[in-house]
């Protein structure tokens, strides 16, 4: 039986194409996008001492969960979430899912890291 | 006339998907990158410029200034004109920037720019108040607008205690009213030392002045230079701070390439459609109005003009829908732009009236002043700034150039009467009226709100 998770990443606006490109590399299907603002942390001042409220992308998906747990990996990584400013990423397990295959899409990511190896494998 | 306006629904359709993808998304990440790395004087200078650029290379303003440099036989120069209107449209974007980010209440700014209009249109003669006022109407324009809104939209809302519906509106109706005022005070300045400089100026502002008889493929190529001589000013200040100041590429660039295509196109195609289907209309019923006889059928024709005009103006559908994001519950759509049609019909109405019964302009101006002071502080605050924004966009493209045959046809009807000065009012009256109407709406709702709570 597989199990679904909750991928959700809270991105910086110029980082929501690459965070998109990244979970759909890993077989997320279907990618929800939410445009928010959102307070740094410490707090970013602009003039007259008034806080910064900057632009986010809240991106929201449901995957398999050790797809979503290897795109939360590779969110962190790659996007440099740690500097400041940049933003989070994570995903827990979920109960039930409904309108969503997870055992179909499991079988397709593992069907595309298939051709892939096949593609790599004369070259390599 | 029928593919004119079908070409109109298109345009505007095309136009206002192009909006939300290029226009409005520039004008906030611009905003968004000032505020975040703390650059007031360079936002500010960018808000001096991006005002000056929309309107330095406006069609209608440098015909305008064409014509004025020539009835005044060189006295008027086109391109003082041109630059002064330019720097006071900048000069309103910064003070109105200033203004959203401490936090003063639009209202004041507006009623003082008002208060002082009043005894400078006394001081100045009938012919300047024309121009001042035709200089005025062109400073607003379908894409300049939305991106001016953007602008004070987005940096509210990357502020943190500013709230986006009542302090980021209120640039559009400080870029319509500075040009009024300037222009005003250069007429005095060029008429105390020549009182004939422009005896022989004609008012009325076209949206094709500048068109050539020609074939109609190089009109049509015409059109489309024109349209982009027009764009490019703007297209260059945002280009500039963008790569030169802010230093930053722009975010989603296939999005904005994708939006500018459909904005272009939907431009181009709503002008068309304009020029072929709308104002012949518009003007052949406003000049209808010589043989309508005067009374209440006059009154209903100029209203129904009025209305029907409001309802196509793009500019104005974008902010509202816009407008509407902040504020679902308060801020429909379709009732706001009804009510915005509501207002220049009635607008027009009072000016046909003060045109019949000989009403002194400065009279119903006062007037409406008072009333709109009155209602202004009894609305609700935080939709006071959306409101005064309102007036300043329903009179822009498509409204104007009608608004104008209306005066002339007015003019007509009830014989006699200074064309000019009655265009004059004809455009201002409906955007006061507008503002009131707004107004009114808000506070009518807020207490059925307020009755409805406590029972």
């Amino acid at each position: 039986m597989t199990k679904a998770s909750l991928l959700i990443a809270v991105v910086s606006d110029q980082l929501e194409e690459r965070a998109v490109a990244i979970i759909r590399e890993e077989g997320g299907g279907g990618v929800t996008l939410l445009p928010g603002r959102g307070l740094n942390f410490p707090e970013h001042k602009s003039f007259f001492g008034l806080g910064y409220r900057g632009l986010e992308k809240m991106l929201l998906c449901v995957l398999d969960a050790t797809i979503a747990e290897h795109a939360v990996e590779r969110l962190n990584r790659e996007l440099d979430l740690l500097q400041p400013f940049q933003g989070l990423a994570f995903c827990f397990e979920l109960d039930a899912t409904g309108g969503i295959d997870i055992a179909a899409i499991r079988r397709h990511v593992e069907d595309e890291a298939h051709k892939r190896s096949n593609d790599a494998g004369p070259v390599g | 006339m029928l593919a004119g306006l079908f070409l109109v629904a298109l345009g505007i359709a095309l136009f206002l998907r192009g909006l939300e993808l290029s226009v409005f998304p520039i004008g906030r990440n611009i905003a968004d990158a000032f505020v975040a790395k703390g650059m007031l004087s360079w936002l500010l200078i960018f808000g001096f410029c991006l005002g000056a650029a929309t309107v330095i290379a406006e069609p209608a303003l440098i015909a305008l200034a064409q014509k004025a440099e020539i009835v005044s036989e060189g006295r008027i120069g086109a391109w003082t004109l041109r630059l002064l209107v330019a720097a006071s449209v900048g000069t309103a974007i910064v003070l109105g920037i200033l203004r959203s980010i401490l936090k003063h209440s639009v209202l004041w700014y507006v009623l003082g720019g008002y208060l002082l209009l009043i005894p400078v249109t006394y001081l100045t003669p009938p012919e300047i108040t024309g121009l001042a006022f035709d200089a005025g109407a062109v400073s607003v324009n379908m894409v300049t607008v939305p991106l001016v809104v953007a602008l004070g939209m987005g940096l509210m809302a990357s502020l943190k205690g500013r709230s986006v519906l009542s302090e980021g509106f209120g640039l559009a109706a400080l870029a319509v009213m500075a040009p009024r005022l300037s222009v005003q005070f250069y007429g005095i300045v060029v008429y105390a030392s020549d009182p004939t400089v422009l005896d022989g100026y004609e008012s009325g502002v076209r949206l094709g002045a500048v068109q050539v008889e020609s074939g109609p493929l190089s009109a049509l190529l015409t059109d489309v230079l024109s349209m982009m001589a027009n764009l490019a000013p703007v297209v260059l200040v945002v280009l500039v701070f963008q790569f030169l100041v802010i230093r930053q590429p722009m975010l989603h660039p296939r999005r904005l390439i994708g939006g500018t295509l459909l904005l272009l196109f939907g431009l181009f195609a709503f002008s068309e459609g304009l020029t072929s289907g709308l104002f012949p209309i518009g003007e052949h019923l406003a000049s209808g109005l010589a043989y309508a006889g005067g009374g209440a059928y006059l009154l209903v024709f100029v209203f129904l003009l009025g209305f029907a005009v409001t309802l196509v103006e793009p500019a104005l559908m974008a902010v509202i829908r816009h407008a509407a994001h902040l504020d679902p519950v308060r801020i429909h759509p379709p009732v706001v732009r009804g009510l915005v049609a509501l207002g220049v019909g009635l607008g027009l109405v009072i000016g046909a009236l003060r045109f019949t019964y000989g009403w002194s302009l400065d009279h119903v101006f006062a007037g409406s002043l008072v009333l709109l002071a009155v209602l202004a502080v009894l609305a609700p605050r935080d939709l006071v700034a959306f409101c005064f924004d309102l007036g300043g966009i329903a009179t822009s493209d498509v409204t104007v150039p009608v608004i104008a045959a209306l005066g002339v046809g007015l003019a007509m009807a009830t014989g006699g009467g200074d064309v000019m000065t009655e265009g004059f009012g004809l455009v201002a009256l409906a955007s006061l009226y507008v503002i009131i109407t707004v107004l009114l709406y808000a506070i009518v709702m807020q207490r059925i709100q307020a009755h409805g709570e406590m029972s």
